[in-house]
């Protein structure tokens, strides 16, 4: 399984590259869509993100 | 978050918010504005998530066939569940309360997560059936990442990995020079995609019973990051 510890090491690395992934996939792929608040918004359906917390919480 | 500054004091002045239980916002409007613009003038909140955690109302029909209520400390049980067998899997925590989300101005966006452990490690699953990518999901982040921590020092474990499912995922977009381009956070977001990762800070907490955490018990080590982006809130 050392591919696991490999990736751990990556995920720690780029936690915050987890949420500019997020924010990429919601600008390239998303939807325009109204909301309530009357600001329309781009809307992305359902996405999980993963990151790893190592020695502690570090976000 | 290090490719904006995101305020720590308000991330942590909320989630003890959310701990205390409490239904109203007179004591957490003091230290941060983000909640005033759902409450009204007296601080009081149709749906207050730590309400709902510490003090959900649960329903059952009595003999003379009357509902009964009575209120489940939801922190308390994952806690003491995790203390006794934690390899449950029953390791909830909801704050959607059905009848509540018919009515209220804002339900719980952020409505239930599930721990899980395993070697040792406390991991947290949170569900969200609605996210502000701009502003709202950096908070969720840190706040969930500081009471997965909060749970595993109270339970001896360390913390393990974290998973975050946004039902809608939604970013605020507004034509320049319309009435709303104030609300747009699409270039803000650009902005901020140009930046550069800096290295993470570290959370650390006073080891203290859940109940007495105070603001000053969490110290954010080394946290480095790029100037705040400014991003309007839609209400």
């Amino acid at each position: 399984m050392r591919d696991v510890s490999r990736l751990a090491a990556l995920m720690e690395e780029h936690t915050m590259q987890v949420y500019l992934d997020l924010v990429r996939t919601v600008l390239d792929e998303g939807t325009f869509k109204p909301s309530r608040t009357g600001i329309d918004t781009i809307s992305y359906f359902s996405r999980t993100i993963r990151s790893i917390w190592r020695k502690g919480i570090r976000s | 978050m290090t490719t904006k500054r995101v305020n720590f004091e308000s991330v942590i002045r909320e989630l003890l918010w959310y701990l205390s239980g409490e239904n109203h916002i007179r004591n957490l409007r003091r230290h941060t504005k983000i909640w005033d613009a759902w409450a009204d003038a007296d601080g009081n909140l149709e749906t207050a998530y730590g309400h709902y955690w510490r003090h959900f109302p649960s329903a059952t029909k009595g003999e003379n066939g009357q509902w009964q209520v009575r209120e489940v400390d939801q922190i308390r049980y994952v806690i003491d569940a995790i203390k006794r067998d934690p390899n449950s899997r029953r390791l909830v925590v909801t704050a959607w309360e059905p009848g509540n989300a018919t009515t209220s101005k804002l339900p719980p966006c952020h409505y239930t997560y599930a721990f899980h452990v395993i070697n040792g490690k406390l991991n947290c699953h949170l569900t969200q059936r609605s996210g502000d990518i701009a502003l709202g999901i950096p908070f969720n982040l840190a706040a969930y990442a500081a009471l997965t921590q909060i749970i595993a020092q109270e339970c001896g474990l360390s913390v393990g990995k974290f998973a975050h499912t946004i039902v809608d995922a939604h970013i605020y977009c507004a034509k320049p020079g319309s009435e709303t381009a104030d609300y747009d956070h699409v270039e803000g977001l650009k902005k901020q995609l140009t930046r550069e990762p800096l290295p993470l800070s570290r959370l650390v907490i006073a080891k203290k019973p859940i109940d007495e955490l105070k603001f000053e018990d969490f110290q954010l080590v080394g946290y480095q990051c790029h100037e705040a982006i400014k991003f309007k809130v839609a209400v």
